[in-house]
């Protein structure tokens, strides 16, 4: 059957309508209308879907889909319009198979998605979330604002810390380093683990060399930096402050002494860690004391020369005078009298004796002296002389030992004379009866600018506390023999002509006197 | 030789009497004194002579003793000894009067002779 031969079968829909003019134009009204208003809904979903690109596939056909849904029921409200007129039922129960066709699909999507949709957010729900998380921002940026001022508020307070640390602690390396005084600490292996600046000019080397290192390590007198560790060492061992005077080479100023206070150091457990310890330069005092105590004694000796000069110069000068009356009385009776010989001899040596108490008393008192260049040789020679007149024993061997006879000193000679007299006298009286024994004088350089005079002896020798006491006036060692002055008026008189004088004990047996004396300036020599 | 008098002064005893004694073996006439004061007691001033005095004395010194002299218009030869002299003692001495100063101990020879000047 044509298309055509429909028409001619059907009757036109109008006919239900009986071509009733206002029935007819709400239908059509309607149906246009309907039809308008479902043609436009497709246009505005293609619009929505070409512009929302961030569409999901899946949504993108759900609403094509529904665009064609609606777009197909638009085409059969047209096609009711027509068939008021032209009766193509058939056509038209197609387009509505395929309107229900595609309806059906849309529904069926429609309840698939209906879950969906219902679980996105409303608008309204979606606005308050994002009310929330705008005042959540809000908050939080707030929250960020008042961190960042705390931040920037401990950041000063930091800063301040730091710069007022910075300031005590600069305070505190200045102060340390202008102090006078060596300030150090080290660890318990006697590494070096701070050090001030004077410590650093006394050792004579940057702190890079010091640093970690024992004193064994940056101090070249090896000697010396023993002893300081062995006294870092009693301040560990015994966990106590420690006193001591050291020795240290300054890289100018030679050898200085140093008055050490050593504590131990303590970490938080009270456990040691090392020693800090402070050291005074005390050289120069040292020095000043010794001249001190030379002048004292110096100034002892005067007053006691000058008592002794008096008290010995009378019965001195009464021995001479009855000698003298002695020599004449013998003389007027025999002119030769074997007697006359030694009471001369008598005579001459108290007036010897009476010329070296004038010499003490004038030396002691600065007075005057009468120092010449002398050969040192000669002048102990002629002392040996003195000294061994009547020291005949057999078993006394002297050796006198000349190193040069050109070494040459300015001293007065009857004062050096009785230093060498008094230590070969010393010499003999600690000598034993028995036995073979050796006293052995020896002259010569001590270095380029002193001679040296030395009298060794084999007898008893003296023990550590004597020592101490060798050259204290009136601290005699020979019981009542000696008055215990001879050593210390030797040490007077050697030390007033710039020399030293000191006392040791040999090695096997007996002990050994030395002094020194400036040599003659080469111009003086005579 | 004549027999000059001569006082020896001196506090020190054996000092004192060995010089006396050694004197009057020369042949001197002499006195010997313990004490400045006790020679100032004995003595008369026309008798004229020598003096020697100790400097050092207690109580009465010899400069002392020798400025007393002096201020009495003594005619007595004076020799001052001292077993400590200094430049300054000496000029002291020779001011008060004292002819001869001598430092003791002293060689006989030398006090003979400046007896010998001074008689």
């Amino acid at each position: 059957m044509s298309w055509f031969d429909q028409l001619q079968t059907f009757m036109p829909h109008g006919m239900c309508l009986l071509w009733r003019p206002e029935l007819m134009f709400l239908h059509i009204a309607s149906d246009a209308l309907i039809a308008a208003a479902y043609f436009v809904i497709p246009f505005g979903i293609a619009h929505f879907v070409r512009h929302r690109i961030d569409l999901e596939p899946g949504q993108r056909s759900a609403a094509l889909l529904f665009a064609a849904f609606i777009g197909l029921c638009g085409f059969t409200h047209v096609a009711s319009i027509l068939t008021l007129w032209y009766p193509f039922y058939v056509t038209e129960g197609w387009l509505k198979a395929a309107t229900a066709a595609v309806s059906v699909a849309t529904a069926g999507l429609v309840l698939t998605i209906v879950p969906q949709l219902l679980r996105l957010p409303s608008p309204k729900t979606l606005q308050k979330e994002i009310d929330q998380h705008r005042l959540t921002l809000a908050e939080l940026s707030a929250a960020r604002a008042e961190l960042a001022l705390r931040v920037r508020a401990t950041e000063v307070e930091l800063h301040q810390a730091e710069e007022n640390f910075a300031q005590a602690d600069s305070l505190l390396e200045a102060v340390i380093d202008t102090v006078p005084g060596l300030i150090y600490a080290k660890d318990l292996l006697g590494r070096m683990t701070m050090a001030n600046k004077t410590t650093l000019e006394v050792i004579g080397k940057p702190w890079a060399m010091v640093q970690g290192r024992t004193d064994l390590e940056f101090q070249d007198d090896k000697r010396q930096a023993a002893a300081v560790m062995e006294n870092d060492r009693l301040v560990l061992e015994n966990d106590d402050a420690h006193e001591v005077e050291e020795l240290m080479d300054h890289p100018t100023r030679g050898s200085r002494i140093f008055l050490s206070t050593k504590r131990p150091l303590h970490d938080m457990s009270g456990a040691i860690s090392g020693i800090v310890g402070m050291s005074l330069d005390i050289t120069d005092r040292k020095r000043m004391e010794a001249q001190l105590n030379q002048t004292s004694r110096v100034s002892a000796m005067g007053d006691m020369a000058s008592a002794l000069a008096h008290e010995l110069n009378q019965p001195l000068g009464a021995i001479s005078m009855y000698l003298e009356g002695v020599k004449i009385v013998l003389q007027r009776d025999t002119p030769v009298h074997p007697a006359l010989k030694p009471v001369e001899l008598a005579r001459e040596q108290s007036m010897r004796a009476g010329d070296i108490i004038r010499r003490l008393r004038a030396f002691v008192s600065g007075g005057d002296e009468i120092r010449r260049s002398e050969s040192v040789a000669d002048v102990v020679d002629d002392a040996c002389r003195l000294a061994l007149l009547g020291s005949g024993d057999a078993n006394i061997q002297t050796v006198i030992e000349h190193e040069s006879r050109d070494i040459s000193a300015v001293m007065d000679k009857i004062e050096i004379q009785q230093v060498v007299v008094n230590l070969v006298r010393n010499a003999i009286e600690s000598t034993p009866a028995q036995g073979s024994n050796t006293i052995t004088i020896r002259t010569g350089r001590d270095d380029q600018s002193r001679a040296c005079i030395s009298v060794e002896d084999t007898g008893s020798g003296f023990t550590e506390a004597t020592r101490a006491i060798l050259f204290e006036p009136f601290k005699s060692t020979k019981g009542t023999k000696g008055m215990g002055v001879g050593l210390s008026l030797s040490r007077t008189i050697v030390e007033s002509h710039g020399g030293t004088i000191r006392g040791d004990t040999n090695p096997h047996i007996g002990s050994t006197f030395s002094f020194s004396l400036p040599l003659t300036p080469q111009a003086a020599v005579v | 030789m004549s027999d000059p008098l001569i006082y020896v002064v001196d506090d020190d005893e054996p000092t004192r009497q060995s010089l006396c004694y050694v004197l009057e073996i020369l042949g001197y006439n002499v006195t010997g004194f313990g004490s400045a004061t006790a020679f100032l007691e004995q003595w008369s001033e026309a008798a004229g002579g020598i003096l020697i005095s100790d400097i050092r004395m207690p109580d009465l010194d010899g400069i002392s003793l020798a400025r007393r002299l002096r201020d009495r218009g003594a005619s007595l030869q004076i020799i001052l000894v001292s077993g400590h002299t200094d430049a300054m003692i000496r000029r002291e001495a020779i001011e008060a009067g004292a002819a001869v100063v001598l430092e003791k101990p002293f060689e006989l020879d030398v006090l003979v002779a400046e007896l010998g000047c001074l008689a």
